[in-house]
């Protein structure tokens, strides 16, 4: 069957089970340290840093 | 700490589970009772779940959030003229709280300590997209609220910020336990010990 065929809801279970087919053999999770920069970047200048 | 909170309680350890969480609870302002779970793991870091008692014996406690209701709750409370709490209400003074543990009871007693959470998933974000096969969930709402709380007040000078975008956690590793607790031995830590002790639980 055409995938242009099929209704949205096939559409989205078919992407979950492709992503899980495709992951389940070469998944894995990967830590990332955030770069201080990143952090001031995006960070709201109205709150203070907690004294530690 | 300044930050608007709830009065907390230490009430002990609960010794029905194997890794024996300590717990507290507080009361937010609608007088619902909060459990905190903290647990201590390897390398100084310590857990924290929170659920609302009345959730306690429910599979996904830790999903449910404050502002799901019933019809039924929201009739009575409509019928007898109460508000009901919103999330947003509530929201910053139970993270507060949880803050506060954490610092007071945790950070102040032991210098090296990090921190850890997991954003557990709504169930309209469960779907097969975003479920992972280990179960965890990518990039939750409450991953990012959380992720956003921590960057407001906690420094990247004293917390290296950690991330794991593709299961939820957020890791803030004590700069002063760099040595014990590089990437690559959180890395392990994560995915072969605690990823899969989740899925046990």
């Amino acid at each position: 069957m055409k995938f242009s065929k099929l209704n949205k809801k096939n559409r989205t279970v078919n992407a979950g089970k492709l992503k899980a087919a495709n992951n389940s053999t070469s998944f894995t999770h990967k830590l990332r340290a955030v770069p201080p920069k990143e952090i001031e970047e995006n960070r709201s200048s109205a709150y203070t840093y907690l004294a530690l | 700490m300044n930050l608007p909170r709830f009065q907390y309680y230490n009430v002990g350890v609960d010794s029905l589970q194997d890794s024996k969480p300590r717990l507290y609870r507080f009361r937010n302002d609608s007088n619902e009772t909060y459990i905190v779970e903290v647990f201590e793991l390897e390398h100084s870091i310590y857990a924290f779940k929170f659920y609302l008692k009345k959730h306690k014996d429910c599979k996904d406690k830790y999903s449910k959030g404050i502002a799901q209701y019933s019809v039924e709750e929201r009739k009575k409370a409509s019928k007898a003229k109460r508000m009901l709490p919103s999330g947003a209400s509530n929201f910053f003074k139970v993270l507060n709280t949880v803050l506060e543990i954490a610092i007071t009871q945790y950070l102040l007693t032991n210098t090296k300590a990090s921190f850890f959470f997991m954003g557990a998933a709504k169930d309209s974000e469960k779907t097969p997209e975003k479920t992972n096969p280990d179960n965890t969930v990518e990039n939750t709402i409450r991953y990012r609220n959380y992720w956003l709380y921590c960057k407001r007040h906690l420094s990247w000078r004293k917390f290296e910020y950690m991330e794991m975008n593709s299961s939820s956690i957020l890791l803030l590793r004590n700069n002063d336990n760099k040595d014990q607790l590089s990437l690559e031995v959180a890395q392990n830590y994560i995915t072969k010990t605690i990823i899969p002790a989740l899925n046990e639980s």
